[in-house]
């Protein structure tokens, strides 16, 4: 099977080590970013979601309307749109572009974020919620006729879509750290997505994942999520990291202002933190300083080397069982530009073969 | 105040007397983009997108009208009460920002019917779910505007620290439209909505609702729009137009007797004051002021709007043109053979609806 390399989308330009200044929608540099992950040979980009930010369905539809190849996540917070309608809204996104859109299911992990939207449970309700929420997704998506569904969270009376992914089914990612998100994920998930931790974290967590979802007879796909800083020779690329993460410690305070999250409450925030304390460097190249330095609120650790170093180091993933890389970097048009050779590299070195499951 | 003409666009070919609402696939998508094109090329300003509980997610419809037109606008159905007003607030702005600024409006509907509710999750009554729309158009309008965090507790809703980065382009926004008509609706509307949707009544109740409903928003120190909604039957000559009313009406008994007691039928039925005051028209007379004919509406019982003016482009230009008089700025045509109506409409309806706007505007 091939490798699936999704990188991410964004309404305007930034980044840690960037900052974030101009207008929060600029649909040329939307354009810019997703052609260039289009030519680039990404499968996909990821819409990501928070509390204040440009709506993510609109921006994936116009993704779609502007690429002709490309691919969507979208990530979705349960708890805001009705389950009957958001299965609807992928459903006719998809009929759209058919093939071209997945979910990917975020729960939330900071409280302040979700109550600027308005939910004010905690964290293991809303985990509790995300699980009637998907179940109540695919009834929509999938059932013939009318349907009940009497849950904690939501009642449904006579649920039905005309409208149904034309495909079959809608691809559904999910994350999250907590002993409540595997529970859930390994239930809904079918791809599992990870921050970038070192590869024995990864092999633990996929052996979690895979423990839950064995009851639901689930053959759960990985995916993990880096930042390369890939240069021409492993020097250059230290020095590019060490850029990095000066302006990066420049513009810790905007940063924050900006999305005002913070990694506290998050268990898969506070495993990159730990691995951060014990060292900037695990394994060959796995480099947590900007987790650090950044609180790891979002996927914040990166892998630093030559090009063939980098791609070696993602290849060591996919030995473990990974099959989708989200990458995405800290300049992030010319690095989506620059991981074509990335993505060259791990395909020519992975095409052959089946993911060795651990 | 100038003209604003609204068509509406389905995601497939479904009226009372053509396609099927129920069968095929729900989203034809080089049908919808052909619809979109044909309105933004026969001169309308905005389609509306309708919504139920079980058809096609109107953002995305929407969207993609926006992608394949040059000039024309959207006005969204949505129906509070699904989603949280302040994400809706973003889905808006976003789409604004992302279709150039201007094109992007939303019409509340508060759910005539409590089955098509339910569907989704929603079991609250009839007057709660208005009161909830009030909450909701409040919040909404907030989060448009602010332009800083802002807290909110209300009965339906609680928010801390709402905000959004992304705004409409435009100071003036994105127009908030309502629909409703019984008294709880009217409070609301009243208070909160930009233009306010009527169905097409004859012209002296018609007058008579714009006047109660000014009478309600002067109370909150606000003037509102009007939108009229018909559905015209035109052809060369007068007579022609009604031959065509009559097979209209023909193929719409047609196909309620065909459909029997069928459980998709549901689907379209309505609960609301708006479509009662139709049906008691209806029972009334067929036509009303020479040209407003009910015939479909009787046939079809409670649902949307289904009266339309019949006649000569002329001849309903001009019947339309007396509602402008009395205070309606806002049109929303859409015919029985939605497509071809289009096309037809731009011809000589819609030029003609415009130069008698302007002869309107001249001061006597």
């Amino acid at each position: 099977m091939s490798i699936e390399f999704i990188g991410i989308a964004s309404t305007s330009a930034g980044s840690e080590a960037q900052g974030y200044s101009g207008p929060a929608v600029d649909p040329a540099y939307l354009a810019l970013l997703v052609r260039t992950h289009e030519d680039a040979g990404f499968d996909r980009v990821l819409v990501a979601h928070s509390s204040a930010m440009p709506d993510g369905f609109t921006v994936a539809d116009q993704i779609l309307s502007r690429t002709t190849t490309l691919k969507v996540l979208l990530a979705h917070r349960p708890g805001f749109v009705a389950p009957t309608i958001a299965a609807r809204k992928y459903a006719t996104i998809d009929a759209f572009h058919p093939g071209r859109i997945a979910l990917h299911v975020i729960t939330g992990g900071d409280d302040a974020d979700q109550a600027r939207d308005g939910d004010i449970s905690d964290k293991v309700t809303r985990y509790r919620r995300t699980d009637e929420f998907l179940d109540i997704l695919r009834r929509e998506w999938e059932s013939e006729t009318p349907f009940d569904y009497a849950g904690e969270f939501y009642q449904v009376r006579g649920g039905f879509s005309s409208v149904r992914p034309p495909l079959g089914r809608i691809p559904v990612y999910f994350g999250g750290a907590s002993a409540e998100a595997v529970r859930v994920g390994g239930k809904h998930a079918d791809v599992y997505a990870f921050w970038g931790e070192p590869l024995a974290g990864i092999i633990e967590r996929i052996g979690q994942v895979r423990a839950a979802a064995a009851p639901y007879g689930r053959d759960t796909r990985f995916s993990v999520s880096l930042r390369p800083i890939p240069a021409d020779t492993e020097q250059a690329a230290w020095d590019r990291a060490a850029d990095i993460l000066e302006l990066t410690r420049e513009k810790i305070g905007e940063v924050k202002r900006t999305f005002g999250i913070t990694g506290e409450a998050q268990v898969g925030s506070q495993r990159l933190l730990r691995y951060a304390a014990e060292g900037d460097v695990h394994d060959k190249r796995l480099w947590t300083a900007i987790a650090k330095a950044t609180g790891a609120a979002g996927n914040s650790t990166a892998l630093v080397g030559s090009y063939e170093q980098v791609a070696e180091s993602l290849v060591d993933y996919v030995n473990v069982g990974v099959s989708t890389l989200l990458i995405r970097g800290f300049d992030p048009v010319s690095d989506a530009r620059d991981y074509g050779t990335l993505i060259r590299l791990v395909r020519e070195q992975t095409a052959e073969r089946e993911p060795i499951s651990v | 105040m100038s003209l604003e003409i609204l068509g509406m666009v389905g995601t497939k070919e479904a009226s009372e007397t053509r396609g099927s609402f129920f069968d095929g696939p729900a989203v034809d998508t080089a049908y919808l983009t052909r619809f979109a094109k044909a309105h933004d090329e026969a001169g309308f300003d905005r389609v509306l997108v309708g919504y139920s509980a079980v058809s096609p997610d109107g953002f995305a419809v929407a969207g993609h009208v926006l992608a394949n037109t040059k000039r024309l606008g959207v006005l969204i159905a949505h129906r509070p009460g699904f989603v949280q007003p302040t994400l809706v607030a973003r889905k808006l702005a976003t789409l604004d920002q992302l279709s150039g600024g201007g094109r992007v409006a939303i019409h509340h509907i508060t759910g005539g019917n409590d089955a098509d509710q339910r569907r989704d999750g929603d079991f609250a009554d009839h007057d709660t779910r208005y009161l909830r729309t009030a909450e909701f158009m409040s919040v909404l309008r907030r989060t448009l505007t602010s332009d800083a965090p802002f807290d909110h507790e209300g009965r339906f809703y609680r928010f801390e620290g709402a905000y959004s980065t992304v705004k409409p382009v435009r100071p003036a926004g994105i127009p908030l439209f309502f629909g409703g008509q019984s008294d709880a609706a009217v409070e609301v509307g009243a208070e909160h909505a930009d233009t306010y949707m009527l169905f097409g009544e004859p012209l002296e109740q018609t007058a008579e609702r714009i006047e109660f409903l000014r009478a309600a928003a002067a109370r909150h120190g606000r003037t509102l729009r009007f939108s009229l909604s018909t559905r015209p039957i035109i052809a060369d000559t007068e007579d022609a137009a009604w031959a065509r009313a009559e097979t209209i009406a023909a193929e719409t008994r047609r196909r309620v007797e065909a459909a029997g007691a069928s459980s998709k039928q549901q689907f379209h039925t309505s609960a609301s004051e708006a479509s009662a005051r139709m049906q008691r028209a209806a029972a009334r007379q067929q036509v009303y002021d020479e040209r407003l004919w009910f015939g479909v509406t009787a046939l079809t019982g409670p649902g949307g709007n289904s009266s339309g003016h019949v006649g000569t482009p002329q001849q309903v230009a001009d019947a339309l043109l007396r509602y402008h008089e009395i205070g309606v700025d806002t049109f929303l045509i859409r015919g029985f053979d939605p497509l071809d109506d289009v096309i037809d409409w731009g011809r000589e309806l819609i030029p003609a609806l415009r130069a008698g706007a302007d002869r309107v505007h001249q001061p006597a």
